[in-house]
């Protein structure tokens, strides 16, 4: 095969421009940064950017960790698999997890008043440490998460395998919504 | 490749885990204690440049108290009645309840212990509120006790008002917080000498106790519930720090003031005008376990142990006491309230264990419900959960009468508090229990079940006996407080 310079030259530059390419692809996509603080990516089809609310390490205050996860187009359903994503617990050394391992999510149900409905299994009252600083670290870290991904929530609902409970642990009355202007 | 190569990996593998068990000798170091001006000896040994200490000796000459199980490889060393806890081929301490990395692990050798220097600089430097220095090439260890000690501690009563002397060796930084009626410096880097007795309380300083924090000493004082700070200074020669502390004028240090209560309030959180009637709540019960402490001996066994030590606690301040159970029996939230409400109980005391999933929540903690923000009127209850405007009162929601008096009760209790354990917290929340009750009423959760420290002194009888009697204190403050404020 007769192979002339300018072949050559030019397959150099394809090359080069392929590479340029993909190197810039790689690097990290430009975030804007919007008023309210939110970070907004690019990530995909189907992928979005979380905040999960767990606890500090000393168990008195809340700490946010934002992570990136698949997640249905559907609201309710969206809901669910963050809440799922939360039971995971937290992946950074600085934070504590706030809901018992091995608790499922059974399904979500966002009102057209602003309350969402979380019916978890029944590990989220049998797996539970105990403790009013503890039951209430769970209440937040459910109720902030919630309303961190879903402004339009006004008030988290906890019910455990379908029923209505009296307490998560025995100390904070769950009979009634718990709203999130109170429990963030 | 000839055999010599091919083994040399195998021989660098075999010499590490060799090395690793049993320490090469190596020599001694001497170990200085400056302020008592004496020396020991240390042993030592080398080992891939890292100079290791025998714990042993290093027990011996501090005067340590060691445990070794060299079965498990499980090191204790205690002394200053701190606890250092370690094990053989980890590079992780326990000091009392928090980790230090000594980024090199212990070794296990000759019967003993093989400790890092860090072990030295920070494990032990903090067991013994020392500064521990050494120097490879002089073999030495320096051990300098920190130049602060808390040497004394008095309250000196002077007309209307009190000072709380503390007595120091020499200058030192400090710093002073008053919230709720307690006082607390912290006087930074320094340690306490062990013949510091405290003074037993006065009208204005009801109490000084003093703790040893990782930042220094802390010394608390509960001041009566309109006491306030006029003045801190730090006098030399010989060195004190004085807090002046005067009745009636609640001063600039304090945050958040809060004005004292006219004397109408006590009409106006619907108080009975004599206070003698107090009902223990053991939390949990029965079925309802609660947390879990040990293998088949749960929070509702030591909320009722503790009841049972509250209880006469409370009579020996003059208090008629119930009790919502005194056997393991199963009773359910709302019935407390009930059973409160139907004897006209003055005031209700839940009491309960803290847990947490984080292990590092620690201290007792004191709730009260606080101002409602949830729904206290029937409307909008079903959805919102958020306060409707107008409609019937709702009754398992009567604790919001008593929100001010309940949240007294528990500044009350924590200023007794905090003369037994480090800066014990305050929280409000929908309380099942509490949010029905028609009286002042508080929980009151003696310790983390889940937090190492918390849960060894939970176990001890005394320390439990003498928490019961600083509740107990606190609310015959608040008994106090309110028939003065009330005349």
């Amino acid at each position: 095969m007769n192979v002339r310079p300018v072949h050559v030259v030019i397959a150099v530059l394809v090359l080069v421009l392929a590479v340029a390419i993909v190197v810039l692809r790689d690097r990290e996509a430009p975030q804007e940064i919007r008023p309210g603080g939110t970070v907004q990516e690019d990530l995909g089809p189907g992928v979005q950017a979380v905040v999960l609310a767990f606890a500090d390490r000393e168990g008195i205050a809340m700490t946010e960790e934002r992570r990136e996860i698949a997640v249905p187009e559907d609201a309710a359903a969206r809901a669910q698999r963050i809440l799922e994503e939360l039971v995971r617990g937290p992946r950074g050394g600085d934070s504590a997890r706030t809901l018992p391992e091995g608790t499922k999510v059974l399904s979500v149900i966002l009102d057209e008043s602003g309350c969402a409905f979380v019916d978890f299994s029944r590990e989220l009252v049998a797996n539970h440490p105990g403790g009013s600083t503890g039951e209430l670290m769970t209440i937040r870290s459910i109720v902030r998460t919630l309303a961190s991904n879903f402004p339009e929530v006004v008030s988290v609902r906890v019910l455990v395998e379908g029923r209505e409970i009296e307490t998560i642990a025995g100390h904070i009355d769950a009979s009634a919504p718990f709203p999130v202007d109170q429990y963030r | 490749m000839t055999r010599s190569s091919a083994f040399a990996p195998l021989a660098l593998a075999a010499l590490a885990v060799l090395g690793s068990l049993s320490p090469a000798s190596g020599g001694a170091f001497r170990m200085v204690f400056r302020a008592e001006g004496r020396a020991e000896t240390v042993e030592t040994v080398e080992r891939d440049g890292v100079t290791y200490f025998s714990v042993a000796d290093l027990a011996r000459a501090s005067g340590a108290v060691r445990h070794w199980n060299p079965q498990n490889g499980k090191l204790t060393l205690s002394v200053n009645g701190r606890r250092i806890s370690a094990s053989a081929d980890n590079r992780f301490v326990r000091c009392d309840d928090s980790v230090r990395n000594l980024r090199l692990p212990l070794l296990r050798g000759r019967g003993d212990l093989w400790a890092p220097p860090a072990y030295l600089t920070d494990a032990l430097a903090w067991a013994l509120d020392s500064d521990v220095t050494w120097d490879a090439e002089a073999a030495l260890v320096s051990v300098m006790t920190r130049r602060v000690v808390v040497t004394s501690a008095a309250i000196e009563e002077s007309g209307d008002g009190a000072t709380l002397a503390i007595g120091l060796s020499g200058q030192a930084e400090f710093s002073t917080d008053l919230s709720e009626g307690v006082l607390e410096v912290l006087i930074r880097a320094a340690g306490v000498s062990d013949s510091l007795a405290l003074p037993h309380g006065s009208g204005l300083v009801r109490g000084v106790a003093v703790q040893r924090l990782r930042a220094g000493v802390l010394v608390t004082a509960a001041l009566s519930g309109d006491a306030g700070v006029h003045s801190t200074v730090l006098r030399a020669d010989p060195t004190r720090l004085e807090v002046s502390v005067v009745r009636g004028a609640r001063g600039a240090a304090e945050s958040p003031a809060r004005e004292p209560r006219a004397a109408t309030d006590v009409r106006r959180h619907g108080l009975d005008e004599v206070i003698d009637t107090v009902i223990i709540d053991p939390g949990h019960g029965g079925s309802d376990l609660g947390a879990w402490i040990t293998a088949g001996y749960f929070e509702k066994d030591l909320s009722l142990a503790f009841a049972r030590q509250l209880r006469p606690a409370l009579e020996r301040e003059g208090f008629h006491v119930l009790m919502t159970r005194d056997q393991d029996d199963t009773v359910p939230l709302k019935q407390r309230a009930e059973t409160a409400n139907l004897a006209e109980a003055d005031i209700l005391l839940s009491v309960h264990c803290g847990a947490s999933f984080s292990t590092g929540a620690a201290g007792p903690l004191i709730s009260s419900c606080g101002r409602a923000r949830r729904a206290t009127t029937l409307a909008h209850w079903s959805t919102t959960g958020r306060s409707g405007r107008g409609g019937a009162a709702r009754w398992d929601r009567v604790q919001d009468r008593y929100a001010a008096a309940s949240g007294d009760l528990v500044a009350a209790i924590r200023r007794r508090v905090a003369l037994r354990a480090a800066r014990p917290a305050t929280q409000t929340g929908d309380f099942a229990t509490l949010s029905g009750c028609s009286m002042p009423a508080v929980m009151v959760e003696i310790g983390f079940v889940t937090n190492a420290a918390d849960a060894r002194l939970l176990a001890d009888v005394s320390w439990r006996e003498g928490l019961a009697s600083a509740v107990a204190a606190g609310v015959s403050d608040f008994r106090a407080d309110v028939t003065r404020e009330g005349l």
